[in-house]
């Protein structure tokens, strides 16, 4: 059925369609090769995981599926009974222990040595490409080094102290230290970069002016280069965090969870991280029925990580509205002032031209008369 | 702002039903797999199924080095019937990949699963639950007066456990076992026989470590072919080298433990039923011997038996350095190891100048080796793994099928070159077949392996993983430094108790 319009509708249409596509059309053409992949890749598989979290899914059989509502959650979070409840929070609980030692190293000997660099020593340059150089190492072949290193019977670490230490496999504590160990020597490499592009950029006259005002040595790095990278410092602290929740590769090649210890009658392997965790679940060794349960796992271990991330956010951005409100506050003050000037100004105008018309107003007067 | 928020909202959507879509049009299958499988099959005037240019794709667990006998086997299949349109490709897929690779394959890339599986048997019962395989029964049937396949042709308890629910999954391949490789020149120089029971061992053991604390003992390296007598080994020589954490012990010695002492491995529900006080007992001896403490029937022990830094690298390096005389592994190495050393240190079966008729190394069954009385019927039990052919579910054409199940027929009677890979044959007229008899390979190691009719298997369970990992799990421990302070008892009951969480865990899913 065709429409009457005016020229003008027409032509006004045509403009827009066409100025929606000149204006669209080429951002979707760019972006639409990453966001093929960006759907198909990561929110695909996300919201298919939130799919197989609410199912019993089996990858056996499909057709063997069936709804569970929120109950794989329930099991995970709430049902101390269960297995999966256990070993999951026991799992986690290794995951948190861990992090709480790793970030705070992770970042604090980056920093050290991203200062001790940025000094910049006699060959510096050297030393900062060593610093970096772990980091180039996939884990498995670092995991091969440290093998060699701290294995129990052919380790050099061993053969050099002459001892017999069974590192990996010998205790908890060893086989947790050895992992540290390792995820410090390949990790640091990428703080230490964003660190030293952050040392690199602080003004020099901040440092000048510190200077003049007495501040130096370990006072002028907490006082001046510490918050003028703040911002590098929390990046890498929100990087660290994440990072080191989904701990994995290290524990694979290192000590593959163990060694194993026994806890209220129960066997648990020790250096078993939640990533560990749920990669083992599903490896068919504990039935193929599983994938549903290890997706609520995931899904809950990506909510906590979510959380800490958000009180990290929210932490920080307060102190970022603490600078805004000060520039707020400065801000208004300013325009308080130029208010008040303007204010001034306009009086001062005021009275001028009043001071004015009095001086013509005689001559108006008896003009007028 | 408007068309930004409409796409967010749609890409969401999208996101959000596709997975359901999938998902729904997933789980709206037949239960029944045979449903699936369309009837085909067409017969020529002699009654026999005429076949197309049949392609089967098979996925073999079969790694190195006896991949390359079964490859032997497959070769003999084509040429045999590629005349008749069928014809077999094998990939080998690791061990750690096989089950999860498979799973994901039929669902997510049917079109490039496997017609044909070859697999552990313990396996098989998980796997057909999961309807992943598909019963056979049928497709031999259809095959009317031609079908020449029968159970009775194979051991019993490897057949056993192709049977899941009363129907004929799998056709068993093989079975084997870990055994112990024995530095049988070093035995015979130092005047001591190989054992055959469990008393013999620990008196062999005692005899080495006593002559090693007189300075007595003679060994000699692999590298050497000149003897010494030495007390080179440190304070602690162990004449036995057993892996603690992975290799091949865990796999074997607990189960082997449990059957020679009246045990079982599980109930006939598929519950663990290994919680038992031979475990116990055997396991204790194991810690004792790597503490070097304890008796064993009132004989104590002269020193450690078992060094406690054992590793899959020390079990064949200290045998080969003659600082063990025993280690414990796959039969699947046999042929290689044994003629590494035959090269290496001659092969005396002829005799040599002093009269002396080894072989430098020899395999020794688990026979008896772990019972505490072997006086007892059940003292000879080995516990068996075997490997077993079964055809997929992605199969959906009957005539496909029916060549398949041919083809588990054809490797499983045909098997001769492949059981010098360290294997028995599961098929009787094969184990008894002249041909097999006839082979170098046969009475070199083949038949050290044990009597075929001892062997047990795990008992067609489909909770694999509680059942044979979890008693994995207690071997390890014994032997791990970490749980030193937890008693033998405790292990197991640790295990056990675990074992029964994971099957409640899996039944509540």
């Amino acid at each position: 059925m065709s429409e009457l319009t005016t020229v003008s509708d027409y032509a006004l249409k045509r403009s827009k369609r066409a100025e929606f596509f000149k204006r669209y059309g080429i951002v979707f053409l760019f972006l639409s090769p990453y966001l093929l992949f960006f759907a198909l890749f990561c929110l695909y598989p996300l919201f298919y995981g939130i799919v197989m979290s609410l199912m019993r899914y089996s990858i056996g059989n499909p057709a063997k599926n069936e709804w569970r509502g929120f109950q794989n959650f329930f099991t995970v979070l709430f049902d101390s009974d269960s297995y999966y409840h256990r070993q999951y929070w026991y799992a986690m609980g290794n995951t948190v222990k861990a992090a709480l030692i790793l970030v705070p190293l992770g970042i604090i000997v980056p920093l050290i040595f991203a200062l001790l660099v940025n000094t910049k020593p006699k060959g510096y340059k050297v030393f900062r490409a060593i610093i970096y150089l772990p980091s180039i190492f996939p884990v498995a072949a670092s995991g091969v080094m440290f093998t060699a290193l701290f294995g129990a019977n052919f380790g050099y670490i061993n053969q050099w102290i002459g001892s017999n230490i069974d590192w990996l496999g010998g205790s908890t504590s060893t086989a947790w230290f050895i992992i540290i160990l390792l995820c410090m020597w390949g990790g640091w490499g990428g703080n230490f970069m964003i660190l030293s592009a952050g040392l690199k950029n602080i003004d020099k006259s901040l440092y000048e002016a510190a200077g003049v005002d007495g501040c130096t040595g370990i006072k002028r790095t907490f006082a001046v280069t510490l918050p003028a990278i703040k911002y590098q410092l929390i990046l890498c602290l929100f990087t660290t965090i994440i990072g080191y929740f989904g701990l994995y590769g290290q524990v694979y090649v290192l000590t593959g969870g163990g060694p194993r210890v026994y806890i209220d009658g129960r066997p648990y392997q020790s250096t078993m991280t939640i990533m560990w965790y749920l990669q083992n679940l599903i490896n068919g060794k504990n039935g193929l029925d599983a994938f549903g349960m290890v997706s609520a796992m995931g899904l809950t271990l990506g909510v906590i990580i979510g959380a800490i991330a958000g009180i990290q956010l929210f932490v920080t951005r307060e102190r970022k509205s603490g600078t805004k409100l000060a520039k707020e506050f400065f801000a208004h003050k300013k325009a308080k002032e130029e208010a008040v000037n303007i204010a001034e100004n306009a009086d001062r105008a005021a009275e001028t031209a009043i001071a004015d018309a009095d001086a013509i107003e005689p001559h108006d007067d008896g003009g007028g008369l | 702002m408007k068309i930004k928020r409409f796409l967010a909202i749609a890409l969401c959507a999208i996101m959000f039903v596709m997975p359901m879509f999938t998902v729904a049009c997933s789980g709206g299958g037949d239960d029944d797999p045979l449903g699936k499988v369309v009837d085909d099959l067409e017969f020529n005037e002699y009654g026999e199924p005429i076949f197309n240019n049949v392609k089967l794709k098979v996925w073999s667990i079969i790694g190195n080095p006896d991949d390359t006998y079964f490859a032997q086997v497959n070769t003999m299949f084509n040429d045999y019937y590629r005349s008749n349109g069928v014809t077999a490709t094998v990939s080998p897929i690791a061990n750690a990949d096989f089950y999860t690779q498979l799973a994901n394959t039929l669902n997510t890339d049917p079109d490039n699963a496997p017609d044909v599986v070859i697999f552990h048997s313990e396996r098989l019962p998980m796997l057909a639950a999961a309807d992943i395989l598909l019963p056979m029964d049928s497709f031999y049937a259809a095959l009317g007066d031609n079908n020449t396949f029968s159970k009775n042709n194979y051991v019993q308890t490897v057949m056993d456990e192709c049977i899941y629910n009363g129907k004929l999954y799998g056709v068993p391949l093989d079975m084997h076992a870990g055994v112990w490789y024995c530095r049988q020149d070093i035995l015979e120089k130092n005047g001591l026989s190989v054992p055959h029971t469990l008393s013999e061992f620990v008196e062999v053991n005692n005899a080495l470590i006593d002559l090693y604390k007189r300075g007595e003992l003679w060994y000699r390296g692999l590298e050497k072919t000149t003897w010494t007598k030495t007390k080179d080994f440190g304070a602690d020589y162990t004449p036995i080298v057993m892996s603690s954490l992975g290799g091949i012990e865990i796999g074997w010695i607990p189960q082997t433990a449990v059957l020679q002492n009246g045990g079982k491995l599980t109930k006939s529900n598929g519950y663990p039923d290994w919680n038992t006080q031979g475990l116990e007992d055997v396991m204790s001896m194991l810690r004792d011997w790597q503490n070097g403490t304890g008796d064993f029937k009132g004989t104590p022990y002269k020193g450690k038996f078992v060094d406690p830094q054992s590793d899959y690298n020390t079990v064949w390096s200290n045998l080969a350095s003659g600082k063990s005389v025993f280690s414990f592994e796959g039969t699947w190495w046999a042929e290689s190891r044994l003629n590494e050393y035959e090269e290496t240190l001659g092969n005396k079966t002829a005799g040599d100048a002093n009269g002396n008729t080894y072989q430098p190394l020899t395999i020794i069954s688990p026979s008896k080796m772990f019972a505490l009385d072997e006086t007892k019927p059940y003292a000879s039990n080995v516990y068996g793994v075997g490997h077993c052919v079964s055809i997929c579910r992605s199969v959906t054409s009957k005539t496909k099928c029916v060549a398949a199940a041919l083809y588990a027929q054809f490797v499983t009677e045909n098997s001769e070159e492949y059981t010098r890979g360290g294997h028995l044959p599961a098929n009787v007229k094969v184990l008894n077949s002249d041909k097999l008899k006839s082979m170098s390979h046969y009475n070199r190691y083949l038949t050290k392996m044990g009597n075929p009719d001892d062997f047990v298997m795990l008992g067609g369970t489909k909770y694999y993983g509680a059942v044979y990992e979890m008693l994995k799990n207690v071997y390890v421990d014994v032997f791990a430094p970490s749980t030193k302070s937890v008693t033998v008892k405790q292990i197991i009951a640790a295990n056990y108790a675990e074992a029964l969480d994971m099957i409640d865990a899996e039944e509540g899913l």
